[in-house]
């Protein structure tokens, strides 16, 4: 099968739809990131490695294991590849697990399986760039916090706390952040991927916590195509996935315009917001291929670097 | 009361389709999907602004689609507000109507340029024109004589026609036996609406008022009906016309005219304004109107009444009419008052002496013949008497020179009674029998026969009376008495002439002076009739609950002295003391003279009042019995003459008594003489002799035209509201609003425009919402 997945198109992995037939956690994170590099060579980022970061030439005393052959051949010159490993970044993904996650429109594809396939397909790539890797996942509180590594055996184990991640009680995310912030020592990339569903004022204040702490943030706020949309027509019982708020019974046509309004109003806020404190925000449409959000990923990694 | 009433009721069933909104918001509410959201506080939000307002205009939108569904069903059912109550829903029923047109002369006033008689005519054409196709109306008037319509039209030029031809009568009106009539057939009529439409001048005369009898039997017939009919009162009179001069009658003497003697003639003029004008100027007319007899101005108006008297002296006998005339005003019709009169050579009185005897002078019908006739009397007929004024019973009296009077008329025929077959009864106003021992049968009949036939008869009882031989008199048939009372015996002691004492007497004492013949004796001076005394007298037995029986005099004892007994235009008068002086000095006491003539008269002057009607009254005369089997020419005051025969007919108010050979006629609408002539060779009028003039008058109380107030006519008709629509109001749309109602589907129709333009923005905003 794994011939068979690497004689088609790899780029059709990163379709959520279509990843959601592959079983595996850690297949489907690995058809992501493959479908991605596939997509990189195709696109103008030709050129662009992910693999190392540059090379160097070869000085007596690296080690021979990289030295970069390909060049050699081509240039009769040997240069010594230098890895993601050099930059020394650890990276931790905060994932949101609260109830509001639970939320998607398509099943199986809901943000909360979104968010672990994304965080998947990070960690991957991370790993593969030989950065270190750690994993926050949380709802009303951290529910499971695995430290950065950047072994392949620590890929399993994040692998496995994704798969198992189920929603859970009510998001406070701005309390989680401040907590975690508080808790990190070493400068990293801090990867949010969550919905946000809490004050906002109070989520940039806990995103700006990990700014004034020297760490990169990245949020990939994710939102579920229905709830850009609300494409509801007929009456509706809404009940609150989280169970905090009352069922409301209305006729959504007549609230559409106010609660995109709202939503909208949420969005600017956050994304203003982040900016503002050169936090790299990307709303992701949880319909959307993976793609995307990678390749912004990526672009911020590039940033990073120069 | 306003109630709601629908032409196409059965349409309402649909109004069952307004719950369809209701079950479309109850099965949407059902129909609801369920969704596990996340973004709840967005939601919320958003609910927490628009939720209250929303459910206002969801609300608001469902009962304006509710609202929808009933008021197109509402107005496709034809919805009318009617003005009356009905029963059920009638839909669109046919009508039943009646217009009872007031025809009373009343309704001849002048307003403007046209009559109300001609505005109630328009009003009933209008009436008319709102006929639809299966209505039905009937005409009926409303005069004194109300014609009942006993058919009914749908056709409205028929209608027409027959408004057209309705003439005005002479009569008062009877607005409340028209109506009567008018309900009792419409008890019988099928459709369910029915309308009766009184279109009259609503004057005080004519809806009797007082006479609440009546109007329970009115309000009862209207009860009987089901549904109740709808009662209109169309008043086609204009405010302030009730200032009316009219005659309201003309007394006639109660002495009978007679060739070359004065006969005065006294009109009553009569008016009900508050400030009366001038004294009228009567004019008189005699068998000819065209030609003025005289002309007299009437006295000043006093409390409204004026008099004027004509005094004329005929030249021919037989019968006579005349007419008295005031200027012409507003109202002509009583402005003329008709009369007849029959004028007579010589009023003879037939005096059937029952003992025809020696005594000469001393007998009843001597004294009877002279006070009758005193300047008639011959020498035989003085007798001495002393002294001067009274004289007791049984002294022989006094010279009693009576002076003759040219005007007394009267010559008594005496015949004995056995002979009286000798002569026709007919030809005399009055019979006078004294001493009469009984009747044989043959002249009992006859008698009957010639009372019965409106004749008069005067009893004087005497010694010569066998009370059981009386009991001839009675009608073998009936066992009717002729006599007013029953003789039963004798009372006191008869007067002898070689008696030493005179027995005790009564006087007379009790008097019924509303009687004309007692009447004039009122005062004293005028003749004393408790100057006589009685001492012997017959008791008799009276029936005094027969309304037809009338003591006129008594004895100071109670017992009678003078009693009537009517058979409808005849009278009998029974005297239960004798004529001469045996049982009592009556007959030379200056008081017996004034007495018999005062009876004479009187008796020969009741056919000239009962000659004279007013119109609408039917004519119920009694003829001669030579003309019983003749074909009489009655010439009218309006139209040709006709062609009358005589019928047997009792008299009026006399069932038990004989018949007679009447003439009976009905069509007495129009006012003035109506000529009896016998049949002629000849067709010419003039050369047929009049056989008598019957005068048919204006009922004057029609003339008083005092309006009648609506709110007191409305509280009459305590069983259906009475609506009153003036003489400004149009009728044809008065009676289609009541009779259809108001249409409201066109509101309805409005309304639900509005209410489509409001569903569309309340959708429209909750959309926006």
């Amino acid at each position: 099968m794994a011939k068979t997945l690497e004689r088609t198109d790899k780029t059709r992995f990163l379709d959520p739809q279509v990843l959601a037939t592959i079983a595996g956690m850690e297949l489907r994170a690995r058809l992501v990131v493959e479908g991605l590099i596939s997509g990189l060579h195709k696109s103008p980022y030709q050129g662009f490695s992910v693999e190392f970061a540059e090379h160097r030439q070869y000085v007596p005393g690296d080690e021979l294991r990289h030295i970069d052959w390909r060049v050699f051949g081509k240039s009769d010159r040997f240069y010594v590849k230098l890895y993601e490993e050099d930059t020394n970044l650890k990276c931790y993904v905060l994932l949101d697990a609260s109830g509001s996650m639970g939320y998607g429109s398509t099943r199986p594809i809901t943000k909360l399986w979104y968010g672990t396939h994304l965080a998947a397909a990070l960690t991957q790539l991370m790993l593969q760039q030989l950065d270190s890797v750690g994993l926050l996942l949380f709802d009303n509180e951290i529910r499971r916090y695995i430290a950065p590594r950047s072994s392949p055996r620590h890929r399993t184990i994040i692998f496995r706390e994704l798969e198992s991640a189920k929603p859970g009680n009510r998001t406070q995310v701005s309390h989680i952040f401040h907590d975690f912030a508080e808790r990190i020592r070493r400068r990293g990339l801090i990867i949010v991927i969550s919905d946000l569903f809490d004050d906002p004022q109070a989520v940039l204040t806990s995103l700006q916590h990990f700014r004034h702490k020297k760490h990169e943030v990245i949020v990939f706020h994710l939102l579920d195509p229905y709830e850009l949309t609300f494409p509801f027509e007929r009456l509706t019982l809404f009940r609150d996935l989280e169970g905090v708020v009352p069922p409301i019974m209305t006729e959504p046509h007549a609230l559409k315009r106010r609660y995109l309004d709202s939503l909208d109003e949420f969005r600017t806020t956050l994304k203003r917001g982040c900016r503002e404190s050169a936090i790299d925000y990307f709303e992701v449409n949880t319909a959307e291929p993976f793609g995307r959000a990678l390749t912004r990923y990526l672009a911020t990694r590039r940033r990073r670097r120069s | 009361m306003i109630a709601l009433v629908f032409l196409h009721a059965w349409l309402l069933a649909f109004l069952a389709l307004a719950a369809i909104p209701i079950i479309i918001h109850l099965m949407h509410r059902r129909k609801f999907r369920t969704v596990l959201w996340a973004a709840m506080e967005f939601l919320l939000r958003s609910t927490k602004e628009t939720a209250r307002r929303l459910k206002i205009l969801q609300l608001l939108l469902l009962l304006t689609r509710i609202a929808i569904i009933l008021f197109i069903v509402g107005a496709l059912a034809r919805p009318l507000l009617t003005g009356a109550v009905f029963a059920g829903f009638l839909g669109q029923s046919r009508s039943a109507s009646t217009i009872i047109l007031d025809n009373s002369y009343s309704m001849a006033v002048q307003q403007g340029n046209t009559t109300a008689f001609d505005a109630a005519k328009e009003a009933s054409e209008a009436i008319a024109s709102t006929l639809r196709k299966g209505d039905s109306l009937a005409l009926m008037t409303a005069s004194a004589r109300p014609s009942s319509a006993d058919e009914t039209t749908r056709d409205p030029e028929l209608l027409d026609r027959q408004i057209t031809r309705t003439e005005l009568s002479d009569g008062g009106t009877d607005a409340l036996g028209a109506l009567t009539q008018c309900l009792e057939r419409m008890k019988s009529i099928q459709q369910s609406h029915r309308e009766i439409f009184i279109v009259s001048d609503c004057r005080l005369e004519g809806w009797r008022l007082d006479d609440t009898a009546a109007w329970e039997r009115v309000n009862g017939l209207i009860e009987q009906c089901d549904p109740k009919p709808k009662l209109f009162m169309v008043d086609v009179s204009t405010p302030g016309e009730h200032e009316n001069v009219f005659i309201e009658s003309v007394r006639l003497p109660s002495t009978p005219p007679a060739v070359g003697h004065d006969y005065s003639v006294e009109c009553t003029i009569r008016t009900h304004a508050e400030e009366p004008g001038l004294a009228p100027v009567v004019t008189l007319y005699l068998d000819d109107d065209t030609r003025e007899a005289d002309r007299v101005k009437g006295s000043r108006f006093d409390n409204g009444i004026s008099t004027a008297r004509f005094v004329f002296r005929p030249k021919e006998p037989g019968w006579h009419w005349g007419k008295v005339t005031i200027g012409p005003d507003a109202l002509a019709p009583d402005n003329a008052r008709y009369f007849a009169f029959e004028v007579k050579e010589a009023l003879n009185v037939l005096c059937l002496d029952g003992s025809p005897s020696s005594r000469g002078l001393e007998s009843g019908m001597s004294f009877l013949r002279i006070a009758l006739a005193p300047e008639k009397a011959d020498s035989s007929a003085s007798f001495d008497a002393e002294g001067s004024g009274d004289v007791s019973p049984g002294e022989t009296s006094a010279n009693v020179t009576i002076s003759t009077s040219a005007e007394n008329i009267v010559t008594p025929v005496v015949a004995p009674l056995s002979r009286f077959w000798e002569h026709d009864l007919t030809n005399f106003p009055a019979v006078f029998v004294t001493d009469a021992a009984g009747f044989s049968d043959r002249v009992a009949a006859s008698l009957r026969g010639y009372v019965h036939g409106g004749g008069a008869l005067v009893v004087f009882l005497g010694e010569t009376a066998r009370p059981a031989r009386y009991a001839s008199l009675s009608d073998p048939a009936s066992g009717r008495p002729l006599l007013p009372a029953r003789v039963t015996g004798m009372k006191g002691t008869a007067v002898e002439l070689d008696a030493p004492e005179t027995p005790e007497a009564v006087r007379l004492a009790d008097f019924d002076f509303n009687h004309p013949v007692v009447r004039p004796f009122e005062d004293e001076r005028d003749g004393d009739l408790t100057s006589a005394s009685f001492c012997r007298y017959a008791a008799v037995a009276v029936d005094e609950a027969d309304p037809d029986v009338r003591v006129l005099m008594r004895f100071d004892n109670g017992d009678p002295y003078l009693i009537e007994r009517r058979f409808g235009q005849g009278v009998v008068l029974l005297f239960t003391s004798s004529a001469d002086l045996r049982w009592s000095n009556m007959p030379l006491k200056p008081v017996f003279l004034p007495l018999v003539h005062r009876i004479t008269y009187w008796l020969a002057g009741r056919g000239s009042a009962a000659r004279e009607l007013v119109a609408g009254d039917a004519i119920r005369q009694p003829v001669s019995s030579r003309l019983a089997s003749s074909e009489l020419r009655l010439d009218r005051p309006r139209g040709g003459p006709e062609t009358v025969r005589p019928v047997l007919a009792g008299i009026s108010g006399d069932e038990g008594g004989a018949k007679v050979p009447t003439l009976v006629y009905d069509d007495t609408d129009a006012a003035g003489v109506y000529t009896v002539r016998a049949p002629s060779a000849s067709d010419d009028a003039a050369s047929a002799g009049a056989e008598m003039h019957v005068c048919v008058n204006v009922d004057a109380r029609e003339s008083d035209l005092t309006p009648l107030a609506p709110q007191v006519l409305k509280s009459l008709f305590r069983a259906a509201p009475l609506e009153y629509v003036a003489a400004d109001e149009d009728i044809a749309r008065v009676v289609r609003t009541s009779r259809h109602g108001r249409e409201m589907w066109r509101y309805l129709a409005v309304a639900v425009c509005m209410l489509l333009m409001t569903e569309s923005a309340l959708a429209h905003t909750i959309d926006k919402t």
